[in-house]
């Protein structure tokens, strides 16, 4: 927490419109980076911390039902790569009148994996800005905007910092199904089937898809005994225009130590 | 941060327990060219409104809640207004409804002041009109033939953001579909994916 992590929060955007109470936002958010010092050539991660007020959510990639989702634009120095990661794994939150949403309550760390320039000059500054956006909601909802930066030193040897948690979100981070499963897709009378075998125990297997806008997943079910999860659902095409597509199924557990992990699956969406 | 950490994957955890108790009702999902659920709501001047008596004009639903980011980029700027008053008239009837728990009357009126909308807001705050048209979102569309058959169902328009800069490159669906029925023809995008908040339902 302490050194270099100067997280700069700035405002956010929110709702300009005539009905709009004047509230505090529901969202803190930050940015920091799991190292205080860059050595030259050093790949290290940088993340925006959401942190909600009690009972608030910001929503993933596929936010369900309802809400938008949560994105991150990244800016790092000419010469440094910086690649967004995937989301980790969401929680469902079913709502009154059975709305069912995907995102994270209380907090999530949203992660870029970024590598130094191997002739990057110890005691230059480093500036790493990123804007976040969100919507989050309650008993309502509200959009959130902030534009965060954070200045590292570049040292010849590296620090690290925040190491737990980058670490914990790290894990949660989709892995590709067949690390940890045997799969099997088939498509029966009711629709698609999955089967996974997983290579270790697993507990509180949940499943989330993301179709995109022209198509909708139907019927998502995920049943687990032992070592097996089936996983069902069916799919319907809404725009008829729309060809083919490729969807991500994932697939969050708990594994054998107690740690929520995920899988990640690409299924076919719309083929004959 | 270790505290952090812990205390965040205890969280998650409790959210999943939490989300696995809770009950799932499922909102139906209506059928495109099948018979709509009749409705008899308030408006904000607490005259009644029964969908029934509307045979013979194309009605469309607006689900509606004030509050919600994605209602207000249809309305700060006049948009809402602009697509309802060209197509209200003779033939065709637009009618918000508000499912939100805390909607009332007066709070209807509010709104409806604010925005100079000058069409029903229909008071539906026990939920039953939206879930028997199994409404998630706010702003959610639906348009019912003049025989209170649906011709279309899903969002107001092609950009799902909260963003009003939006709207001017974005194709509205219920624009489209009303210009398509008022011609004659059959509604070539009948359904979408709706976006918006949730409908703030009572339960």
């Amino acid at each position: 927490m302490r050194l270099l992590s100067i997280a700069i929060l700035a405002g956010w955007i929110c709702c300009s419109a005539a009905l709009a109470e004047e509230k505090k936002h529901p969202v803190k958010a930050e940015l920091l980076a799991d190292a205080s010092a860059i050595k030259p050539g050093e790949t290290f991660h940088i993340g925006v911390n959401l942190v909600m007020d009690d009972g608030w959510h910001v929503y993933w990639l596929n936010p369900g039902d309802s809400g938008l989702p949560t994105t991150v634009a990244w800016k790092v120095p000419e010469g440094f790569k910086v690649v967004a990661m995937e989301y980790p794994a969401p929680v469902q939150f079913d709502q009154a009148g059975g709305v069912v949403g995907y995102g994270y309550r209380d907090s999530v760390l949203l992660i870029a994996k970024v590598t130094a320039p191997a002739d990057l000059k110890p005691g230059t500054k480093i500036q790493i800005s990123a804007t976040a956006s969100w919507l989050v909601c309650k008993d309502l909802c509200l959009p959130g905007k902030a534009k965060l930066s954070l200045e590292l030193p570049a040292e010849a040897a590296s620090k690290h910092d925040h190491g737990d948690l980058f670490a914990g979100w790290l894990e949660q981070i989709p892995a590709m199904a067949s690390e940890q499963a045997d799969v099997k897709a088939s498509n029966d009378a009711t629709g698609r089937v999955i089967t996974l075998m997983w290579h270790g125990p697993v507990k509180n297997v949940q499943v989330f898809t993301v179709p995109g806008d022209a198509y909708v997943v139907n019927d998502l079910k995920a049943d687990t005994t032992g070592r097996v999860s089936t996983i069902r659902y069916t799919t319907r095409k809404l725009d008829q225009s729309a060809g083919p597509v490729e969807m991500t199924v994932l697939v969050a557990y708990d594994d054998a130590s107690g740690k929520r992990r995920s899988i990640k699956l690409i299924e076919p969406l719309g083929q004959k | 941060m270790r505290k952090l950490a812990y205390s965040v994957a205890l969280l998650v955890l409790a959210a999943m327990v939490f989300t696995q108790i809770a009950a799932k009702a499922k909102l139906p999902d209506l059928a495109i060219g099948k018979a709509v659920p009749d409705f008899t709501l308030e408006d904000q001047n607490g005259k009644t409104v029964h969908l029934a008596d509307l045979k013979n004009k194309i009605v469309v639903l607006e689900w509606f809640n004030e509050s919600c980011p994605f209602v207000k980029k249809h309305y700060i700027k006049g948009d809402m207004n602009a697509v309802a008053g060209k197509y209200v008239g003779d033939d065709v009837v637009w009618l918000a409804i508000n499912s939100t728990k805390t909607a009332t009357n007066e709070s209807n009126a509010k709104a409806a002041k604010a925005w100079s909308m000058d069409r029903p807001i229909l008071n539906d705050a026990t939920g039953a009109t939206g879930k028997a048209y199994g409404a998630k979102n706010t702003p959610q569309m639906y348009i019912i033939n003049k025989d209170q058959t649906l011709a279309y169902r899903g969002a107001i328009d092609s950009k799902s953001s909260a963003d009003a800069g939006d709207i001017a490159g974005a194709t509205n669906y219920v624009a489209k579909a009303l210009d398509e029925l008022k011609a004659g023809k059959p509604v070539s995008e009948p359904e979408t994916k709706p976006y918006g908040c949730s409908v703030k339902y009572a339960d």
